[in-house]
């Protein structure tokens, strides 16, 4: 019995210890948290891009000067867009931004600097964000 | 003593638990969301080569008038306007125009009075508008874009006159 609580008490002395010097290390932290979610289009069905006007100058040949998009869902009225038109190589011929328009299904963007049409390979959109 | 056991492991167990359920709190705290976002690009039809058939007609030494014909284009149908700018390559543009596509297969004349040598080499932009067709592409999430025809053709020749194929 005697040595049982011989044991108990050396316990106790050894752990208080320990106790004792884990409350004196200070430690703190920031605040750290990690999320994910996914990234969602505001539309599924398809957009179109057209391009007009097209007109002509001498030594370039025709240019077009705004692009027009259609098809829009309602889902993706009132939100910025940025169109890029490209040239082979992947490089920017120009840009236009803006905000898609609060009602409807159809946009044209702000005129640009007119642009050879032959010189457009592609066309880039972004919608949201 | 089994029964000492026991109940240490399962107060071990009951600690790891609390203290998991603790984290998970904390985790479960932030909360993350996402506006809408999409980006998709798309490339611009062309014709395949020798599409177009070009018809010249000649009053004299000049060019009176081009007549367009689409063989297999299916950026372009009939209603659509075309348009045409010849160039010759040391003056560049030399003549342009506008005309509807109409018939089967679709074919329209562009009328320009330009002087031209048989032996200057010229290039030939032909464009649709609207077109109604074009290519298609999908993002990531999910975005279509359809990309209309621009140019259908833009063709050259060397040395031989305007192109009669486009």
């Amino acid at each position: 019995m005697k040595r049982i609580l011989g044991a108990i008490a050396a316990g106790v002395v050894a752990f208080s210890g320990i106790y004792a010097l884990a409350a004196s290390l200070s430690v703190t932290s920031n605040t750290l948290g990690a999320g994910t979610v996914a990234v969602a289009s505001c539309q599924s069905t398809a957009i179109n891009a057209a391009y007009a006007p097209l007109a002509y100058t001498s030594g370039t040949g025709y240019t077009t000067t705004s692009v027009t998009v259609t098809g829009l869902a309602s889902t993706c009225n009132n939100v910025p867009y940025r169109i890029t038109l490209y040239q082979t190589g992947g490089g920017s011929l120009v840009e236009a931004t803006g905000t898609t328009p609060a009602t409807g299904t159809t946009f044209t963007t702000s005129a640009f600097t007119a642009v050879s049409a032959a010189s457009v390979t592609g066309v880039a959109v972004v919608l949201g964000g | 003593m089994r029964k000492r056991q026991i109940l240490v492991r399962f107060l071990a167990t009951a600690l790891v638990v609390v203290a998991g359920t603790a984290v998970v709190g904390r985790a479960a705290g932030l909360g993350v969301s996402s506006d809408k976002l999409s980006a998709v690009s798309a490339a611009l039809p062309i014709c395949a080569s020798g599409s177009v058939t070009v018809a010249n007609t000649h009053g004299g030494g000049n060019i009176s008038k081009i007549t367009l014909t689409l063989k297999s284009c299916t950026g372009a149908v009939a209603g659509n306007t075309l348009y045409a700018t010849l160039d010759e390559m040391t003056t560049k543009s030399i003549g342009d125009g506008t005309c509807t596509l109409a018939g089967t297969p679709p074919a329209c004349a562009i009328s320009m009075t330009v002087t031209y040598s048989a032996t200057d080499s010229y290039s030939l932009e032909v464009l649709a508008e609207p077109a109604s067709t074009g290519t298609t592409s999908t993002s990531a999430n999910g975005l279509k874009l359809v990309s209309e025809y621009l140019t259908l053709r833009t063709c050259s020749t060397a040395a031989k006159g305007p192109p009669t194929t486009c």
